[in-house]
């Protein structure tokens, strides 16, 4: 464990490389994000299909509203680069930073999944249910399958920020918090894309 | 041309490998596939993703919201924004090129955009066949 620790304090392998089998799980979660890419792909194909299906019920126009869907986008943006700042302060070895700043990933993203539970249950409240027409199922399904990432994340961090306050920074929960950086920063890029294809090009026509 | 890579990776690798007591450096036969560490310096990356996001979303919503473009062009407008934002944040947040050996993810993402775009949008288009269904 310290000849690792000095590997990464020269300056040239950081912590969570310091492992052969832990630089190697890494490039097994990049494998992984290239398969959740395609699973998005698949939904985000789907609405494109669908999104304009409204049967009579709402159509995007009379749903999405900016303020809302810009609120959600900059509240995980900010934790996106929340959890940047994280891995900054792993890279620093300060244990505290990297704490205080998932913590504060946490928090922004909670805030997100907040807003965003608000949004699909007035939806809901308004008679625009998943049920209603194929722009819903859809869109309930691509943005819900977004949220459900998102959430589980937040789980992922909570048992991290344990982790981390039990074991302190070694070359294993350094490579759990650069493995869930990689999802977290993963997620808001999904966002971008539902933000403008679903919220802002609903907003056009 | 590759012998000198790995010549070139093995230094690079070594006071590192020294210090922990490894064997062997990472071996790299790919020259394009070169792993790089980012210092510790200033995240002027993050910061600079940071900024750069806020920008393109503000562009992106600021153009749809005020008809700043005739029609046709503003579905394509705000698909190219959101590919522009997803690049500048797979650049600057994700540390993309973070690997030990060849950076192997690059490649393997490279194809799963592929297989995303060639999903999205062949359905996009097999849609537009308007004769069998509506």
């Amino acid at each position: 464990m310290n000849a690792s620790l000095e590997a990464g304090q020269s300056g040239r392998v950081p912590l969570e490389f310091s492992d052969h089998h832990g630089a190697l799980s890494i490039l097994g979660f990049w494998l992984f994000l290239a398969s959740d890419v395609v699973l998005f792909s698949c939904l985000f194909a789907v609405y494109a299909s669908y999104g304009m299906r409204t049967a009579g019920g709402p159509t995007p126009m009379q749903l999405f509203h900016y303020g809302p869907a810009l609120a959600e986008t900059l509240l995980l943006l900010c934790s996106s680069f929340a959890c940047g700042l994280c891995v900054y302060q792993l890279r620093r070895r300060s244990t505290n930073g990297t704490t205080a700043w998932l913590a504060v990933t946490m928090l922004l993203g909670l805030g997100f999944v907040a807003m965003e539970a608000h949004e699909f249950a007035s939806y809901v409240a308004s008679g625009a249910t998943w049920h209603k027409s194929a722009f819903l199922s859809a869109f309930f399904t691509l943005v819900g399958t977004h949220g459900l990432h998102v959430s589980f994340g937040l789980l992922w961090a909570a048992s991290l920020l344990v982790q981390l306050r039990r074991h302190g920074l070694n070359a294993v929960s350094a490579r759990k918090l650069y493995v869930f950086s990689l999802y977290w920063h993963f997620l808001d890029i999904i966002w971008v894309f539902i933000f403008s294809a679903v919220y802002l090009v609903g907003r056009i026509s | 041309m590759s012998q000198q890579i790995v010549t070139h990776a093995s230094a690079a690798v070594e006071p590192a490998a020294h210090a922990s007591g490894m064997e062997h450096a990472d071996p790299v036969e790919i020259a394009a596939l070169m792993p790089h560490f980012e210092a510790v310096g200033f995240p002027a990356k993050q910061v600079f993703g940071f900024v750069g996001s806020v920008a393109l979303t503000l562009l992106a919503l600021w153009v749809v919201s005020q008809h700043r473009l005739p029609a046709p062009l503003l579905l394509p407008a705000v698909l190219v924004s959101a590919a522009v934002q997803a690049l500048v944040q797979l650049g600057s947040f994700m540390h993309l090129r973070e690997a030990r050996g060849e950076t192997w993810q690059i490649p393997v993402l490279a194809l799963a955009f592929v297989i995303a775009a060639g999903i999205v949008g062949f359905s996009f288009w097999i849609m537009t066949f308007k004769s069998g269904v509506s």
